[in-house]
């Protein structure tokens, strides 16, 4: 339809995604968590530490061999290439799905990562990690999260920096993992199958994340050096299977103003899928760099 | 009756021959002395006297010849005379008593006046008499008239031939097609020719007494849907002006009668993705070419996602188009100006006209209520929003996206006083409204996508225009208003807002002619307006959020009021230092006050202009450009107030050749540099007070353009018009301190555009518009990484901007077919786009791990019908 016409191939474009993100088919990192995601310090002369662990799945790899290797740098890059101060953390082969290492940033990775980011002072320094994964066939997959230093807005380091008077922060902390309604009812009905259970591919099966906790508060400063808050964390759900595929337009992310009403529910199309086990795998990010994950097993019937 | 006298011609003619010792004079007026005088200066006949042929001469059928011996007084004066050579019958008396009366300058002597002796040979030679005129009789009476008007179009056809084959009786039509024939009684094949008419015969029956009244309605031998309008060549006073008449404009295959649109086709433009209606114009970005209405500055020149223009074609005039080097007279713009010139209602009776097709209807009417008062009006209103739904996709997975777009558009102009007149007055509305919905829902939808766009804009505009002699003014202010409303999701929730920009401008140009064709243009081009922001943003602005993160801080109202004032001053000086040679040096002042922050512009520019020969005329330009950054730019919570204005310095040279006197050429160079533009950094520094602070804005960026121009253009003849436009060119840009210059996203180095229309007459018009493009630059994704705190991948780029998508081709087709009625026409036209299929893929769409990539297709074969009357 004369010049409009591109616009609407383009949006109609849009709608047809063959593979779907949530299908998990083949090598895949799926997720990252540092435990803590963050800390915070200033008022001690002790470093934190970083255990870090991902979640790697290959449903396509017969059980062939997985390599890891950390790697931890004091600039903003996901592969930890492309500046100077990365260092190497960790290597060996993924067991049980996870790869995992403990970081542990001297004093002079910490300064290097403050001197590349005049706000850290403010926000926190993003210490990037990367991973990345191997296989003897050539795969390689490299992905990477950010864990947060912060400086404590009480000590004296701070004030003296910033003029500030605020009081410590909280660190963030992973948020708990959240109870995944597979076929359940809310208050436990327990569902045939057990462990796994049975679903059908019509109706589609409808999955609910029941959260574990209250979420926690927090304050941010602004660039005007006036403080907002306490905010409210938002809870994201980014749902995966390995069999179908959740639907790309159901994120389970927050709604744009209203920090409780957090879609939570979502559906999994089976259609075209043969009866087998499958396994769900949900992520839980906080927003702030806390992150953790769920795994359920379940069964398409005949 | 008498003769005339081959000797005394031959004395005016030939002095020379007098002498004393030769030929027919003779000189005898003194004896030798041992000093021998000579003739220095010989007599001329300055009086002649025709003598009295004598009547029995006459009656007998006699001539002769009579020989005289005339003395010559110093003063010149005939002292004496007599006949030494008779001829009787009379002659002899009657030629002395002629050559007594004759005069003659003083002879010379060794340098003295002096008399002289000469003989003179009077001939007598009989002439026929003339007839006796006749006494003109009376005209016969008016027994036929009437007028002759073009069949279509209804207008009046002068200077056609009138005549009745039967009887030697012709006329000729006036300005108003009316004719007078005086045929006596009887039948009469009444026979109407005209140049561009088929002839037109009837028989008609005159009777005795009778005066017979008729209106003969003359068909065109080649006709259309659009009427042609030929104007004398405008003089050039710049380097380069693409300008373009009505019905090049309505015609060009491919923009669909759209006239703006066929700017796309003009050297020096780029083409735009997704069929944008932006115009990327020698290397700058689109929000650098200004868009004008008759001078006003306007906000958008198309509608939404690439629609028609904001002007009703049957309004527009004409097109200017400047890809660079414009004079002074323009601001604000540091790439191109477009300005779109309205034309006055008829002059002469009423006219209207009416299109329809799939996207919109517009309708134009025009007439004049007086001799000076004249008025037209235009309204244009699309319905694809009614449309388009039932097009788009309803999955009941993936749910429906529904895109709602509706503009519409008026102008009404009003004009009192004609072309010519001391004082002429037009006041003129126009706007124009564009609302864009679209909503994602349904299907596995756990919510609700919404977006809403609303833009408007209107002008009201007055014109006196005054001209006495030499001088002239033009003195224009108008009112304005902008409004701009845009909205993400829905509810308390909402994000976005609106812009709303009341305003107005005065433009006032005072022109002398000079003697020799020079001409000063002193002007003042005043802009003032207000920018009233009413938004709701989310804070992410105002601190950092961690990565892959919404805001989970309510949104924040932001409000503005942002003052405008741009006084601008120019002036002009045409020297036409020769009849071939036009320098123009010029200079224009901006003092701006952008939001309480003063900003100043000196923009010197020159044009030159020299024919070389008749046909073939040198020219270039060379010109400083200055534009503010959007004001929001210079807030101080989401800009940086210490922003400078935008710059360029623009140059060109070029050649223009007429081939034929419908056939020229125009190869034209350019070299443009853009500097201190405002670009967004995404930086943090540490400010003088230690603390981190967002740097949004700076003015590093740095662009450059060069390239050639060609234009080989065949102008509107009878059946043809068309153009063949290529351009060869690179557009580079950096930021300042940030390496080399690389290629800009939007360079295109080829550029060819082949356009043609032909009539092939009886109503039928067939027109086609070839394209061949180069591809724009791209850089390669060579994988991906997953970030694990967003939970998605990012691409990893290869080197920027290292490859080029496809080369775009495209060949568009135009049939239309006319029927003409004696009062009306009605035309339909079919508009085919992209005859061929081929496959142009604006973009692609990467899957989500950057492994697969799918073309965002192009226009495919896209044929549109549509109807037309007019009146």
């Amino acid at each position: 339809m004369r010049n409009l016409a591109p616009v609407a191939l383009l949006l109609a474009a849009c709608t047809g995604a063959v593979d779907y993100p949530s299908n998990l088919h083949d090598l895949r990192i799926v997720a990252m968590r540092s435990e803590p995601p963050e800390a915070v310090v200033g008022m001690s002369p002790q470093l934190p530490t970083f255990h870090l662990e991902a979640l790697v799945l290959d449903p396509a790899g017969q059980g062939r061999a997985l390599h890891y290797a950390f790697r931890a740098c004091p600039f903003n890059n996901l592969r930890c290439e492309g500046g100077s101060g990365a260092i190497d953390l960790a290597q060996g082969d993924v067991v049980d799905n996870i790869a995992a290492t403990d970081f542990s940033p001297s004093l002079d990775f910490i300064q290097a990562a403050q001197k590349n980011d005049p706000a850290s002072i403010l926000f926190g320094a993003y210490l990037m990690v990367s991973l990345k994964v191997t296989t003897d066939d050539g795969a390689e997959l490299v992905s990477g999260k950010r864990v947060v230093l912060s400086l404590d807005r009480g000590s004296p380091m701070f004030k003296q920096a910033t003029k500030l008077q605020l009081p410590s922060q909280t660190a963030n902390k992973n948020p708990l993992e959240p109870v995944l309604l597979l076929g359940e009812k809310p208050d436990g009905t327990p569902v045939a199958g057990g462990d796994r259970p049975a679903v059908a591919v019509s109706p589609a099966p409808t999955f609910d994340v029941k959260d574990a906790q209250d979420r926690e508060e927090y304050t941010v400063i602004k660039y005007d050096l006036t403080t907002l808050g306490p905010l409210l964390e938002s809870f994201d759900y980014t749902w995966y299977t390995t069999k179908g595929h959740f639907t790309p337009f159901g994120s389970g992310g927050r709604v744009q103003g209203d920090p409780k009403d957090q879609p939570t529910k979502t559906t999994l199309d089976l259609q075209g899928e043969e009866p087998g086990d499958f396994d769900i795998y949900v992520v839980v990010r906080d927003g702030r760099g806390g992150e953790t994950w769920i795994r359920r097993a379940g069964r398409l019937g005949q | 009756m008498a003769a005339a006298m081959l000797l005394a011609l031959g004395l005016l003619v030939h002095p020379a021959p007098v002498s004393a010792y030769e030929g027919e004079v003779e000189r005898r007026d003194k004896p030798p002395e041992p000093h021998v005088p000579v003739l220095t200066k010989p007599p001329q006949l300055l009086r002649f006297v025709e003598a009295t042929y004598p009547e029995e001469a006459i009656k007998d059928g006699l001539t002769g010849e009579v020989v005289l011996q005339v003395d010559i007084a110093a003063d010149g004066s005939v002292a004496d005379a007599q006949v030494t050579g008779g001829a009787g019958h009379g002659f002899d008396e009657a030629a002395l008593a002629a050559v007594k009366q004759f005069g003659f300058s003083p002879a010379e002597i060794d340098g003295a006046p002096a008399p002289v002796r000469i003989e003179y040979r009077y001939h007598f030679v009989l002439k026929e008499k003339p007839p006796e005129p006749e006494q003109p009789k009376p005209p016969p009476p008016v027994t036929f008239h009437g007028r002759i008007i073009e069949r279509g179009s209804r207008t009046p056809i002068a200077g056609a031939s009138v005549s009745c084959k039967e009887r030697d009786e012709a006329a000729v039509t006036d300005a108003d097609g009316a004719f007078e024939l005086r045929a006596p009684a009887g039948p009469c094949t009444a026979t109407v020719i005209s140049y561009g008419h088929q002839t037109f015969t009837r028989l008609e029956q005159l009777e005795e007494g009778k005066v017979l009244e008729v209106t003969y309605h003359l068909m065109p031998t080649n006709f259309g849907l659009y009427s042609t309008v030929v104007r004398g060549e405008r003089e050039k006073r710049e380097a380069v002006v693409r300008s373009m008449e009505r019905e090049e404009l309505q015609k060009v295959p491919g923009s669909f009668g759209d006239p703006i649109r066929a700017i796309q086709n003009m050297p020096g433009v780029a083409r735009m993705p997704y069929g944008a209606g932006f115009l990327l114009v020698r290397g700058a970005l689109p929000q650098e070419t200004g868009a004008y209405m008759d001078s006003v500055e306007i906000p958008l020149l198309f509608h939404l996602l690439g629609g028609p223009s904001v002007v009703n074609p049957e309004f527009l005039d004409k097109l200017d188009f400047f890809p660079g080097g414009f004079g002074p007279g323009y601001g604000r713009a540091i790439g191109g100006i477009v300005d779109a010139g309205t034309r006055r209602g008829t002059p002469t009776d009423y006219h209207g006209s009416f299109k329809i097709d799939f996207l919109d209807s517009a309708a134009f009417a025009e007439a004049a209520v007086s001799e000076k008062l004249s008025v037209a009006f235009a309204g244009r209103r699309s319905y694809i929003d009614l449309l388009l739904p039932h097009f788009l996709p309803n999955d009941p997975r993936t749910g429906a996206i529904s895109v709602l777009p509706r503009y519409w558009d008026y102008q009404a102009r009003l004009d009192y006083g004609q072309k010519g007149d001391k004082n002429v007055f037009t006041l003129m509305a126009f706007g124009s409204d564009d609302n864009l919905a679209v909503v994602a829902s349904g299907g596995q939808r756990d919510r609700e996508f919404a977006l809403s766009s609303h833009t408007n804009f209107h002008r009201l505009r007055a014109n006196w225009l005054w001209h006495d002699g030499a001088w002239s003014n033009l003195f224009a202010p108008y009112l304005g208003r902008d409004a701009t409303d845009t909205t993400f999701g829905s509810g308390d929730a909402a994000l976005g807002g609106n812009v709303i920009q009341p305003g107005g401008g005065l433009r006032d140009e005072l022109a002398v002619e000079l003697d020799g064709g020079s001409k000063i243009r002193l002007g003042a081009d005043w802009a003032l307006f207000q920018s009233q922001f009413n938004i709701m943003v989310p804070q992410l602005g105002e601190y950092r959020r961690f990565p892959g993160s919404d805001s989970n801080a309510p949104p924040e109202k932001v409000q503005r009021s942002v003052d405008d004032f741009d006084f601008g001053f120019y002036l002009t000086f045409e020297a036409r230092l020769t009849p071939s040679l036009l320098l123009i040096p010029g200079l224009r002042l901006d003092q701006i006050r952008l939001g309480g922050h003063p900003k100043s512009a000196t923009d010197p520019r020159l044009t030159v202009r020299w024919g070389v020969t008749e046909a073939t005329t040198l020219k270039g330009a060379v010109g400083h450009y200055s534009q503010a950054p959007q004001a929001f730019y210079l807030d101080s919570q989401f800009g940086n107030p210490d922003l400078e204005l935008n710059k360029a310095f623009q140059s060109s040279l070029g050649v223009e050749h007429k081939i034929t006197p419908a056939i020229s050429v125009d190869v034209t160079g350019f070299y443009n540099r853009r500097y201190d533009i405002a670009v967004a950094t995404g930086k943090t520094v540490t400010g003088d007070d230690g603390l981190p602070h967002p740097l949004r804005y700076v003015n590093d960026g740095l662009g450059r353009a060069y390239g050639v121009e060609l234009m080989l253009r065949h102008e509107i003849t009878a059946n043809f018009f068309g153009w063949l436009s290529y351009t060869l060119s690179r557009s580079e840009q950096r930021n300042r301190g940030g390496g080399d210059y690389q290629l800009s996203p939007y360079d295109q180095p080829h550029i060819l555009t082949l356009v043609a229309q032909y009539k092939m007459g009886n109503g039928w018009e067939f027109g086609g518009r070839f394209r061949l493009v180069s591809g724009m630059p791209s850089t390669p994704i060579v994988g991906s990484t997953y970030d694990a705190d967003r939970q998605g991948y990012s691409a990893i780029g290869g080197e920027v901007l290292s490859t080029r998508e496809p080369t775009f081709h495209q060949l568009d087709l135009r049939v239309d077919k006319g029927w003409l009625f004696n009062d009306w026409k009605l035309g339909v036209y079919l508009d085919v786009q992209n005859v061929y299929n081929a496959n142009n893929p604006e973009g692609y769409q990467w899957d989500y791990r950057y492994r697969t990539r799918s073309e965002i297709p192009g226009i495919p074969f896209l044929p549109t019908l549509g109807i037309k009357g007019s009146f």
